[in-house]
C-alpha cells in the first residue's frame, strides 16, 4: 500500500542485492544499512534483512571465525525477534552460520557443521514442498559439510548426495540453469578430490575426466550467462583449471589461470587458490615461477588447510 | 540514450500517479478490489464485476465507482497508445483493475527507483534484472491483483522496462515479457528469484543482444569515453599503466577514446 516504508525498503534492498550479485560491490548495501539503522521508523526485521544481505558479502573476504560469530549473533537477534523459521532472513542466517562454522576450522567444527546443516535440511523438508529450491540448497550444503568432515566414507557419501542433487536439479530446472550449475560445480570439485585421493591410475583418470566434463559445462554456461569477469564464472574457472591439471593439461590450466588472475588480481574469488593451482601447474616445467606463486598462495590463503598445502609446496620447491 | 531515474519519472503512468489525488475514497475502492480478488485467488478466472465490488464496498449504487473512474483520468493520461486502445475496447472495470495494479505496485516501484538512484554505473542489465526481481516480489505479495487479467504486470512496470532498455520495444512486447515474469512468480518456483529470471532469460537475451540494443549501449558509454580523451592524452604510457586496472588494455582504451 502506498506509504508503506518497509515495503519500499525491501524493494530497494532487492534492487541493491541484484547489483551486488552482479558486481560483488557491497558499498550501496552498506549505505542503505547505515541509513535504515538510524531511522527509527524502519521495522527492525527489515534492518536485519539488510544486514544479512550485507554480511553475506562481507563474510567472503573475512576470517571465518569472525564471520561465524557475526552469524551466531544475527541468529540470536532473529530468535529474539521471534521470526518465523521460514522467514527469508532467518533461513539465510541459519545457513550461513553453519557455513562459517564449517570454514572456521577449530577442533570439532566440522562435526558441528554437519549437525547444523542436517538439522537445517530436515527442518526445511518439513517447511517446504518436495523439490523446493530451499531444500535443495540445504541438501547440497550438507553434502559439502560431510565432504569437509572427511571422516572415513565421507567422500563417497558426499559424492552420492551430490550426484543425486545434480540429477534432481537437471530434472527440475534443466541443465542450462544457474541453480543446476551450483550443485554441478560442487560435484566437480568433489570428483577432483576423489581423483586426488585415489591410488589406482584408472580411478584417478575416470574421476578427473568426469570432473572435467562437469566443470567445463559449468564454466561454458556461466561465461555465456554471466560474462567472463563475473565472480561465479571466476569460481568455475578455478575448478576447471584444477581438473585440467589432473588430466595433465597443464598448459591449458596455466592459460586459464592467467586469464583468471587478470580479472581477479587480488584473489577475492578464493584467496590463494589461483596461485596454488599455478604453482602446481608449473611445478615440473617452470619451478622458479612455481615457487613465486606458491609463496603468494601462502601469503594470501585464509583457509588454514590451503595455507598448509601451499607451505608444503614451497618446501618441496625450495628443496629442488 | 542511457536510462536515468528522471526519465523513469516522466512515463505517462508515473506522471499520472504523481498527479493523482490519493483520497481515502479511492484507497477504499482499490483496497476493496484487492480483497475481492484475493478471496478468489489463486485462480480468479472470472473478471471482477461491479456488483461484486459494490458488495465488497458495502454499497448498492455504482455511482461511487463511476465517479472514481472518471475522476482519475487514467486513460486520458495514457494518451495515444496500444494500452489506451485496449482499455477503450474493454469495460470500466478493466480500467479500475489497471489502476489498482499500479497502486499496489507503487511502493515496490519507489523502492526500485531509490535503489537505482543509489547505484553507480547505470548498468542496463542491472536495471532490467532488478526490475524483474522487484516485480516478482509484487506478484508474490499480491495473489489477486497479480493473477487477474492474464497475469498482466502493472502498466508502470511495463513502461519502466521500455524506458531502461537501450533500444525501442513496443509496450505490448514489454507487457508480454513481464506477464511471463508475473506468471512464473505466481507459480511453484516463484520464491526463487533465479527461477523467475530463467523463465524470461531467453526473451531478455533476444532483446539485449540484438544489434539495436548493442548500438544503444555503446552510445551510452560515448560520453564517458569522451571525458577520458583529454586526461588520457596528458599521460605517458607508463603513467597510464600505473593508473589503469589490470583488466584494461591500454592501447585499446586509447583507440576507443580517440574515436569517440
Amino acid at each position: 500500500m502506498p506509504g508503506d516504508h518497509d515495503q519500499e525498503l525491501r524493494s530497494e534492498l532487492c534492487t541493491l542485492v541484484t547489483y551486488v550479485g552482479d558486481t560483488g560491490d557491497p558499498r550501496p548495501l552498506r549505505e542503505l544499512l547505515t541509513e535504515a539503522d538510524h531511522d527509527s521508523t524502519v521495522g527492525r526485521a527489515v534492518v536485519l534483512q539488510i544486514e544479512c544481505e550485507l554480511e553475506k558479502w562481507l563474510s567472503r573476504g573475512r576470517d571465518a571465525a569472525v564471520s561465524a560469530d557475526v552469524w551466531a549473533g544475527l541468529a540470536r537477534r532473529a530468535a529474539a525477534m521471534r521470526l518465523a523459521p521460514d522467514d527469508p532472513a532467518y533461513l539465510t542466517i541459519r545457513m550461513l552460520h553453519a557455513q562459517y562454522v564449517r570454514r572456521r576450522g577449530r577442533p570439532g567444527d566440522l562435526e558441528l557443521a554437519v549437525r547444523l546443516y542436517r538439522r537445517e535440511w530436515e527442518l526445511r523438508t518439513q517447511l517446504f514442498p518436495a523439490d523446493d529450491c530451499r531444500i535443495s540448497t540445504a541438501h547440497a550444503n550438507l553434502a559439502l559439510a560431510i565432504r569437509e568432515r572427511a571422516a572415513p566414507g565421507d567422500l563417497e557419501r558426499a559424492l552420492d548426495m551430490l550426484e543425486e542433487e545434480t540429477a534432481r536439479r537437471m530434472r527440475v530446472h534443466g541443465s542450462d540453469r544457474p541453480f543446476t550449475w551450483i550443485a554441478q560445480l560442487i560435484l566437480a570439485q568433489t570428483l577432483i578430490m576423489r581423483a586426488e585421493e585415489a591410488v589406482d591410475p584408472d580411478e584417478v583418470r575416470a574421476a578427473a575426466l568426469s570432473a572435467g566434463e562437469h566443470s567445463e559445462a559449468v564454466l561454458t554456461g556461466r561465461r555465456v550467462r554471466f560474462g567472463r569477469s563475473h565472480h561465479a564464472t571466476l569460481r568455475a574457472q578455478l575448478v576447471h583449471a584444477n581438473a585440467l591439471i589432473l588430466l595433465g593439461r597443464c598448459a591449458d590450466a596455466v592459460g586459464l589461470l592467467g586469464a583468471h588472475q587478470r580479472h581477479d588480481p587480488s584473489g577475492t574469488t578464493s584467496p590463494g587458490k589461483s596461485d596454488l593451482l599455478l604453482a602446481r601447474a608449473l611445478k615440473n616445467t617452470e619451478p622458479l615461477r612455481a615457487l613465486v606463486h606458491a609463496r603468494h598462495a601462502v601469503q594470501r590463503s585464509i583457509d588454514p588447510r590451503r595455507r598448509k598445502a601451499a607451505e608444503q609446496l614451497v618446501q618441496e620447491l625450495e628443496v629442488s | 540514450m542511457a536510462y536515468s531515474v528522471s526519465r523513469l519519472n516522466r512515463t505517462t503512468t508515473a506522471h499520472w500517479w504523481l498527479s493523482l489525488e490519493k483520497s481515502e475514497g479511492r484507497e477504499r475502492i482499490y483496497r476493496a478490489l484487492r480483497d475481492l480478488l484475493d478471496a478468489g485467488a489463486p485462480a480468479y478466472t472470472a473478471k471482477p464485476t461491479r456488483p461484486a465490488l459494490n458488495r465488497q464496498l458495502g454499497i448498492t449504487s455504482s455511482s461511487t465507482f463511476y465517479h472514481a473512474i472518471n475522476n482519475s483520468r487514467f486513460k486520458e493520461a495514457l494518451g495515444h497508445s496500444d494500452f489506451r486502445a485496449l482499455l477503450d475496447r474493454s469495460d470500466a472495470m478493466a480500467t479500475l483493475v489497471a489502476e489498482a495494479k499500479i497502486w499496489s505496485y507503487a511502493d515496490h516501484r519507489q523502492g526500485w527507483l531509490n535503489g537505482l538512484s543509489r547505484l553507480p554505473g547505470g548498468s542496463v542489465r542491472c536495471a532490467v534484472l532488478s526490475l524483474v526481481h522487484v516485480l516478482s516480489r509484487w506478484a508474490v505479495a499480491e495473489p489477486g491483483l497479480a493473477t487477474v487479467y492474464g497475469f498482466a504486470a502493472p502498466h508502470s512496470a511495463v513502461q519502466d522496462l521500455c524506458t531502461v532498455l537501450p533500444c525501442e520495444i513496443t509496450e505490448t512486447r514489454a507487457g508480454d515479457l513481464l506477464a511471463k515474469v508475473v506468471t512464473e512468480a505466481r507459480g511453484p518456483f516463484g520464491v526463487s528469484s533465479g527461477a523467475v529470471v530463467d523463465a524470461v532469460y531467453d526473451d531478455l537475451t533476444e532483446i539485449l543482444h540484438a544489434p539495436a540494443a548493442i548500438t544503444g549501449m555503446v552510445e551510452g558509454i560515448r560520453g564517458r569515453l569522451r571525458d577520458l580523451q583529454a586526461p588520457l592524452g596528458s599521460l605517458s604510457d607508463a603513467e597510464l599503466d600505473a593508473a589503469l586496472p589490470t583488466w584494461v588494455p591500454r592501447e585499446a582504451l586509447r583507440l576507443l577514446t580517440e574515436g569517440a
